[in-house]
């Protein structure tokens, strides 16, 4: 399974990958929201691990621009977010979210949160 | 029944025109004391409260009775704001009557829980629009996400390679190192004269709370100073007791400022800048020119106008020769240092190199709302032969809006708060090369 990682913060970036690798999947890593869209519609993943907070163009345009696009429209799209408040998650699911996960969070829960998205 | 007595001796002795320090006299305490039992922080009984009742002629039954009426009526407010419906209102009575000194203290509770309510909200108000909180709440975040996900791995992950771990572990002391920093900016967010102080071993220690001005008062616009026959000792023996401190460098402070603002309260008449200062644009130089006064006491007028009629709301600050801050009304476009300090940037500042010429710019704050500013510094020592003279300079600021824009055809300066804590990127008047956002 492919995953496309959108994160900025390197070391949170080097840790998910580490965490995805360990899952036997596959992980591509960006960090930048202005051509976010383009690599994932030319990596076409199983799932996208979207973090709102990206430079150039933030995650929620990121999503819009891939719920625009016929082919990425049904792509799960798990965000992730260190601004847990309401308006953020009102935000995120507007937009067109799959799911949406507060930072920080445990491992755990964000293998398992992925695995259920892509079943 | 102590909570409403002071109110009705306060307002007895108002209608006899007598002075609190000539009553006080009579009675033979100070009017320090007369005034904290005028508004119920002391509580009197037996000679001390005969006396006083005999000195303002008052029905002592009365007074008894209109005790006991403002009491039910206060303590009934209470109970339906509470939910009345559970509660026998119509044993109120009954229930003073017997247990005046229970009555007494929910009165004082009901009190000390409306005020800590207003302070919530003030400071849930604070938090929700402060961009500097907001932004270092997200980075901290992001770096405790970052710890957790990788010790965790570290934790859970034996078997990686040592290259991987080694790697690992300095992300973590990395991230543990810019988290300090964070937690550090936090800190000098919500007290940031505590760090500069930390940072600078020369400055005078203060006892700890007397240096700070009273968090309940703030300067604005009273229509009593307004009016020169007002009893100045009396409004601010009111006034710092009202504050909530009960410490003489507040008195000092509301003092000063009651006394500067009166004097030119005289000489600046409100409703006559209130009349003027639209064809001014409100600026402070032209004010000072037309009406033949001071630049800094038009711009303590043009910040202590009555706001239901005079639109522009300003903030104002007053610093010495070292920047040492003498006076402050703040208002939400741009926050003000408390002691010392802000951006080196500010008109403020620059006036004190240039005294005696105003300074009119445009601010544009990190994601603030863009700022007027006029400055304007004076020399406050008299002439010397020897030496250039001592200054203090004034600033004001109001908000500009997208239709008022045309005032910004001024000089414009990029600004921040502190160099602590300013987020701009390759700012030359930086003080210090403190983290960047």
């Amino acid at each position: 399974m492919k995953i496309v990682l959108i994160e900025d913060e390197q070391h949170i970036a080097e840790a998910l990958e580490f965490l995805f690798i360990q899952q036997g999947w596959t992980v591509v890593c960006h960090n930048d929201g202005a051509t976010a869209a383009a690599l994932i519609r030319a990596e076409a993943p199983a799932i996208v691990v979207l973090d709102i907070m990206i430079p150039n163009k933030n995650g929620l345009d990121v999503l819009r621009e891939l719920r625009e696009d016929e082919a990425t429209a049904e792509l799960p799209v798990l965000m992730l977010t260190a601004k847990g408040q309401a308006n953020n998650r009102t935000a995120a699911e507007l937009a067109g979210a799959t799911q949406f996960m507060t930072k920080p969070f445990a491992n755990a829960v964000l293998i398992d949160t992925v695995r259920t998205l892509t079943s | 029944m102590q909570r409403v007595l002071g109110p009705q001796l306060k307002e007895a002795r108002r209608r006899k025109r007598i002075k609190q320090r000539d009553l006080a006299a009579r009675l033979g305490i100070s009017a320090a004391y007369l005034n904290l039992i005028e508004h119920d922080k002391r509580r009197i009984a037996g000679r001390l409260l005969n006396e006083i009742v005999r000195e303002l002629e008052i029905d002592r039954a009365q007074l008894t009775r209109n005790t006991e009426t403002l009491y039910l009526e206060t303590l009934q407010q209470i109970a339906r704001s509470h939910g009345g419906g559970q509660i026998e209102l119509d044993k109120l009575p009954e229930f003073i009557g017997r247990n005046a000194g229970w009555a007494d203290l929910i009165l004082t509770l009901a009190n000390e829980t409306e005020s800590q309510a207003a302070a919530i909200e003030g400071l849930t108000e604070q938090l929700a629009h402060d961009p500097v909180l907001r932004e270092t709440i997200h980075i901290i975040l992001s770096k405790v996400t970052a710890i957790r996900s990788t010790s965790e791995i570290l934790s859970d992950h034996d078997d990686m390679p040592a290259e991987t771990r080694v790697r690992f572990c300095r992300n973590i002391a990395e991230e543990g190192a810019r988290l300090t920093e964070q937690a550090e900016t936090l800190l000098m967010h919500f007290d940031p004269n505590a760090m500069i102080n930390q940072q600078d071993s020369a400055a005078p220690s203060v006892e700890a709370g007397r240096d700070k001005p009273p968090a309940s008062w703030v300067p604005h616009y009273r229509a009593e100073l307004e009016d020169p026959s007002l009893d100045l000792e009396e409004f601010v023996a009111d006034l710092h007791s009202a504050s909530g401190s009960e410490g003489d460098y507040a008195r000092f402070q509301i003092e000063a400022w009651a006394r500067r603002y009166s004097r030119v309260a005289q000489a600046l008449p409100h409703d006559d800048i209130l009349a003027a200062a639209p064809a001014h644009d409100h600026n402070p130089f032209t004010l000072a020119r037309q009406f033949g006064q001071p630049v800094n006491d038009v711009m303590f007028r043009l910040a202590h106008m009555d706001g239901a009629q005079q639109a522009v709301d300003f903030g104002l600050i007053e610093v010495d020769n070292a920047g040492g801050v003498l006076f402050r009304k703040e208002i939400r476009a741009l926050r003000l240092p408390t002691r010392s300090g802000a951006c080196p940037r500010w008109p403020l500042y620059r006036a004190l190199s240039q005294p005696g010429q105003g300074i009119t710019a445009g601010l544009s704050p990190m994601d603030g709302t863009p700022c007027l500013a006029h400055a304007f510094a004076a020399p406050t020592t008299p002439y010397w032969t020897d030496l250039p003279p001592t200054s203090s300079s004034m600033m004001i600021y109001r908000e500009i809006t997208a239709s008022q824009k045309r005032l910004l055809s001024c000089a414009q300066i990029d600004v921040g708060f502190h160099c602590f804590v300013c987020a701009r990127d390759g700012c030359s008047d930086r003080r210090q090369p403190y983290q960047s956002l």
